[in-house]
This record gives structure tokens, sequence and C-alpha cells, in this order.
């Protein structure tokens, strides 16, 4: 076992790590639960800075747009951009699609689609829930029928994030001529601009947008078919970059553990002791430097054994449940050290840490990074442990 | 980066399970716990012959030479099957010490006897032990409890710390457990588990006894420790592996949960999780500790998850395997009992939660 990076790999870190320091001041940091315009659009910036260095999509092939590097470069430019509390901009297109294309698609989907996400030209979204659906489920509502050459997209579906920015879509349709069977999803990737798509706003609580997406005779040519029908779930579910999307996820929140240890280090509310000299406090303090480090460790495997190829698909589960009871844990106890101040926004007199303890108790409300706390259980348990599947 | 196993330790794996699994079922398991003192000799004798022994000793004194993390991947075995004797105690802690602060003839007197099976060590520490030099030599005294398998031991290593106005620091002294003035008396323990407290009545020892040098001794006692704590996570995350495998069977085969619960699935998927991140944070202390690099904090974090860990698997085990666990024929409180066991040897959660701190 290898715990540590290699020289290269330690080199891209420092780089990075330099490159982010100077491009990215506090002010244009992001900040939990407060998602803005200003923030996202800055986010591109950085995008495209990194981009034009090939290194957004560093661990994908030199021609498409990347820089022929492998999955730990791409986890570690995911956890510094998370450290560094670079606004997301491009995440679904780089995390998402970029590595199911680049496993399931066609050489033409390759060349079409490819690079311009690795530079930056591009912003996706994905729509792959539905309401009163969970994320482990297949879609009934939004169907595709196959006509001809093309298919015809009827339904409707929700929670698409960010679709307002998004030049396409990535999305999930029932094809499957037998709609009692659970599984028979395909994948697509469509233009947003496709006539018959409406997007209607459907406001998150960290200031995201997203929405109520209607389809209605929508027609795509049989091109934007990825992979073969029926099987998009599984391209889905088992994309490695899941474990990728765990680091960024790892990286913020840890930003923001290390900025409240240090608060805790230098405050010393009644000018007696330090806070993080006060037994209780320094407790509180260790417990949540294990949990960070086992979060780390964690999201680390996913992309490690994904990398060699060897795992059997729940790593990333592990990371992603223990991750979201995690962030909660920390927030918790930031809260149970501060009082009435963790309630305190972004702004407001007297906020500490740039009201990043309260947006973390927003954000925190947000476990369905993919499928909820439950839903990672359920697949721990039934495809990991081969535990029964149940049938509710 | 690559937090996969080689195939080396794979096979060491899968050789170990396999012997295991016909020579320490848990019929023997209890039979040693039924004894009195720990200790399967057969056992134990078949291990020295796998090389078990001494498979992170130098191979200069008949060891395998290999990693701590090999190490690790046996110890997972090991406590999967709730090997019983005195592993970590002689084999890891003790010898270690030996290797890290006695002098060259003192290894060649110790580890080949150890590795070989035919000696026994075990180590005694605490504030009550203390040494004084008198002419020509040294003077033992005091007690030590928690000394665990004393009653097997041939050598009992002592820390002692200076009495007062003498030399500056831990001395490390090697004394014959059957010398006059050495007092046992068993701890009555979980499990049965043999741990003593052990008197020693102004010993007259000569200066030969020191491990080392006099005062020279912390430094080989905390690397010793050190890679004691690791293996005896690695133990930990065996034991509790187990455990999940036969929750999981029992709870997947019908009978009381029928064709499944989910309740009793998340169970088993904490489990799992707290199960892997256990055994990173165990394999990255010993991946430090092999490179050398600074492991201190790493050992920390493994060890005070180590103890959560077990508590969590014990909890998850009787919750699902019900009343039938609290029974005396059920293996489940066979794990239970030796979780506890590990959880306060080396350092328990609250005590590494503040060396990781501290540190």
């Amino acid at each position: 076992m290898d715990f540590d990076y290699s020289p290269d790999q330690l080199q891209f870190k420092n780089e990075l790590r330099e490159f982010l320091i100077a491009e990215v001041p506090e002010d244009k940091q992001a900040v939990f639960g407060l998602a803005t315009e200003a923030q996202y659009r800055f986010g591109r910036e950085i995008n495209l800075k990194l981009a034009a260095r090939r290194w957004l999509a560093v661990g994908f092939p030199e021609e498409y747009g990347g820089d022929g590097k492998s999955l730990i470069e791409q986890g570690i430019l995911a956890e510094e951009l998370g450290y560094r509390l670079v606004p997301e901009a491009g995440t679904v297109g780089l995390n998402v699609v970029l590595p199911t294309i680049m496993a399931f698609g066609s050489s033409e989907q390759k060349e079409t689609y490819l690079s311009p996400i690795a530079k930056s030209q591009v912003e996706y979204c994905q729509a792959f829930s539905e309401p009163n659906i969970g994320s482990d489920r297949a879609p009934s509502g939004l169907r595709a029928e196959r006509d001809v050459g093309d298919y015809v997209l009827n339904g409707t579906q929700t929670f698409t994030g960010n679709a307002f920015h998004a030049d396409y879509m990535f999305l999930l349709a029932s094809t499957e001529s037998h709609p009692e069977k659970n599984w028979g999803v395909s994948l697509f990737v469509i233009d947003t601009k496709t006539p018959g798509i409406n997007l209607q706003p459907n406001p998150l609580i960290n200031g995201e947008m997203s929405t109520h997406t209607s389809f209605d005779n929508v027609r795509l040519p049989g091109s934007c078919l990825i992979g073969v029908e029926n099987r998009g779930r599984e391209y889905t579910m088992t994309n490695p970059h899941n474990a990728i999307s765990e680091l960024g996820r790892y990286g913020a929140v840890r930003r923001v553990f290390d900025d409240f240890t240090d608060f805790c280090n230098d405050s010393a509310p009644d000018g007696g002791q330090p806070l993080a000299e006060h037994p209780l406090v320094r407790h509180q303090l260790a417990q949540r430097r294990l949990g960070m480090e086992t979060w780390k460790l964690l999201s680390w495997q996913g992309v490690s054994i994904e990398g060699h190829l060897s795992g059997n698909g729940t790593e990333v589960a592990w990371a992603c449940l223990f991750g979201s009871q995690e962030r909660l844990r920390f927030a918790e106890m930031a809260m149970e050290v501060l009082g009435p101040y963790a309630t305190l926004r972004n702004g407001s007199h007297l906020v500490p840490l740039l009201g990043n303890i309260e947006g973390i108790h927003r954000e925190t409300l947000n476990r369905q990074s993919s499928g909820t706390a439950d839903i990672q259980r359920d697949n721990i348990a039934q495809m990991g442990l081969g535990m029964p599947r149940l049938g509710y | 980066m690559n937090f996969s196993l080689t195939s080396g330790q794979e096979i060491l794996r899968t050789t170990a399970r396999e012997f295991l699994s016909e020579e320490c079922p848990t019929s023997l398991v209890r039979s040693a716990e039924e004894s009195g003192d720990g200790h399967v000799a057969e056992l134990w004798q078949n291990m020295a012959r796998l090389g078990w022994l001494g498979i992170a000793m130098p191979e200069r004194y008949g060891g395998a030479g290999r990693s701590l993390t090999d190490q690790a991947v046996l110890f997972e075995e090991l406590g999967r099957a709730l090997v019983p004797g005195p592993m970590i105690t002689s084999s890891v802690l003790s010898a270690h010490i030996v290797l890290y602060g006695g002098t060259e003839q003192q290894k060649q007197n110790l580890l080949p006897g150890m590795i070989q099976g035919n000696l026994i060590l075990t180590l005694a520490r605490g504030e009550r032990l203390e040494t004084s030099s008198q002419s020509g030599g040294l003077i033992l005294g005091g007690e030590s409890s928690f000394v665990r398998h004393a009653g097997i031991a041939n050598h009992i290593i002592c820390a002692t710390r200076p009495a007062i106005g003498a030399w500056p620091d831990t001395t490390l002294v090697l004394v014959d457990s059957q010398t006059d003035g050495v007092i046992m008396t068993a701890m009555e323990s979980i499990a049965n588990y043999p741990q003593y407290t052990v008197e020693f009545d102004d010993i007259s020892l000569s200066n030969t006894a020191v491990l080392g040098e006099i005062a020279e001794g912390r430094v080989a006692l905390e690397m010793a420790i050190q890679q004691a704590t690791v293996v005896q996570c690695a133990e930990t995350i065996g034991r509790c592996k187990k455990v999940l495998e036969m929750v999981v069977e029992y709870a997947s085969s019908g009978g009381r949960f029928g064709r499944g619960s989910q309740s009793v699935q998340h169970r088993c998927a904490d489990l799992k999780m707290a199960l892997e991140g256990g055994r990173l944070l165990t394999y990255q202390a010993a991946s430090r500790l092999d490179q050398g690099s600074p492991a201190s904090e790493a050992i920390a974090m493994a060890k005070a998850q180590s103890g959560t860990l077990s508590r969590l698997a014990t909890e998850t085990g009787h919750s699902i395997f019900g009343a039938a666990s609290f029974t005396v024929e059920h293996d489940m409180q066979l794990y239970s009992a030796r979780a506890k066991i590990a959880e306060a040897n080396l350092g328990d959660t609250e005590y590494h939660l503040d060396q990781m701190i501290a540190g």
C-alpha cells in the first residue's frame, strides 16, 4: 500500500496550490450556503485558466484536451479546488459527462463532446431525478420512445441543478419496453435549447437555482444515446469520478474545519484561555480531525481502487456515506462551540468564519450527493455485502 | 497512492486464513479461555514453524524480515480467528523492545529463541517500578499491573523509573520470571484474559540485566509500543470483519429476518463503512512506520478509531443476533469480550484522541 503522492504528483499539487492562492483572493472564494451568480462566473474564469494549462482535465488523454495523467491527478485537482474554496462551475461536465463518455461513448461522441469540456467551453447540467423517486430507482415520468432513428422525450424531471447555465443536459430517461421492469433507463446527452424543453425555476436553500424540467415531444437523433439502451443507470452509478466529486466536497469542508481549528486556537472569548484549550473543545476537535482523516482516506480509496479497476463498486458509497455524516457532525460541533454565533450569515455583524458555519448547516441538509445516505446504505449492504435486495 | 494489497500480502492472507480455519476453530479458543493461561502450546509451535512469530524481525535473528504492513495483514487474520496466546505481547511488543533497545548479545540471546517459539517475553510497566544501583549491580523493586501473559513468560522486561536522585530516564531491565522475589497474582479478567499483577521484592540483579544502557530505554520502548499499537489495530480490524461476516450471513439466510430487513442492512452498511475507514487508518500508520516517516499522529488516529469500531461491531452483532448472542455457546460473545481487552490495551480511544492534539 502506498499512501503518498509520487514526486510528480506532489509537484503538481504544489504548483496548483500556488496558482490557486494567487488567483483566488478571499473575497472571491466560495462561501458555504451562498451560491451567487458572481461566484459562478468567477469559477468559470478560473476553469478557463486551468484549462489553458491542461490542468482542468489533467487526468484525461491529451487528444481530448487533458494532460494524459491519471485519476490521482484529477483527484488532487478536485481536493485542491475544494480546499481553496474555488466557486464550483463545470463540475458536471468534468466529473460526470467526460468520464462517462470516455468509458461508454462512441468515437464520434468523444470527438464531439470531450474537448469542449476539457477546455471549459461548455457547461452541463444533469437531469437524473424525478419527483418522489429515489436516485436508485428508474424514472417513470420521463419516457424516451423510439421513432424511426430518433427518440421522442415526454415527461418531467426535477432538481436539475444549474440548468439555466447549461449548454447541454446529461439525462436519464426510461426506455424499457416493459415499464414494470426497474432498470430500463438510458443515458442521453442533449442540447438544452432543443425545442420542447421547458425550465421552471426551483430555487435551492443555498442560493443555487435548480429547475423543474418538462419535456414536450422533444425529438433527439439516435446519436444522442450514450452506450446502449437500458444501461444508463449502471453507467452513472459506477462512474469512478463520483469519488473525485467526493474529494472536492471533502476539500471544501476540510478547509472550513482547518479555519475553525485556527479560530479555536486564536479566540479567547472571555479574555481567558483560548477555546481550543478547553478540554471539551479539544476533545471535539480531535474527534472531528479523526473524522476528516477518515473521510479523506475513504474518498481517496474510491479513486485509488477505481484507478486499479479492482473495486466492487461500493467503495465510493462508503466515502459518500461517511462524508454526508461527517460534515453534519462538524457543523453540529461548531455550533456547540460557537453557540448562537453559528447562526449568523455571511455579511452579518459579528459573524465568525465568514458565515461558513451557518452555511454548512444548510449545505448539510443536502444529503443526496450520489444518492441519499440511506440509498448509499442500501447499496453497500446489497451490492457490497451481498445481502438480499428488498422489495420496497 | 495505491491502497491495494500486494500479491505477496494476498498470499499471506490466504495462507493464514486457511491455516487458522483448520488449526484455530472457536472450540480451541474456548478451551484456551478455560485453561487459565490463555495459551495453546501446539498452535504456538505451528505458528513459529510458519515464521509468524518473527515475521517482521530481521533475518539475521531468524525472522522473515517482512514489513510492518505485512505483519498487519497477518494480524488481521489472527484477530479474525481470535488466536489465543501472547502474539502481540511477546512477538511484537517485547521483541521490538529487545530489537530497538538491546545490545547485540542480548538480541542474539533472546530473539532467535522467541522467534522459534521457545521463549516467551512480556512487559511490565508502571509508575511503581523502580531501579536503583547497588555495588556491582541493581536493585529492582515495586509492582506492575496488567502484565499480560506473565504466567507463561520466561522473561519479564521491566520498564522502570529510577529511584529519586539516581539516573534521569527509563531503564529497561530483563528479569527471569522464575527469580526469587518475583511474585505474581492473577487479575481475573474478561474472557479469562491472562493478566497479572507482578511484584518485584527488591531483587538484586547484575548490570547485564539492563537492556541496552541504563536510563536509555525510553526510545526503544516508545518505538516498540508504536509497532504494537498498529498491530493491535490490525487485529481489531480482523475481529470486526469476522463479526460483520457472521452478521451478514445470519441476516441474509432467512430465519428471523425473513427475506431481509432494511434496518439490519443499514446497521451492516454502517459497520462496513467504519471498518473500511479503520482499515485505511491502520494501514496508513503501518505504511508511515515502514517508510520511517513521522507516524505518531497516524498511529493515534488509527487506535482512537479502533476503539470506536470495536464498540460498533459489538453493538451491531448483539443487536442483530439478539438473545442468542448472550448465551455462552454463541461465538459472538467471544468476539465482544476480546474487543474490550483490545480497546483498553496500549491506550484507549480517549487517550489517543488526546495524543492526536498533543502531537
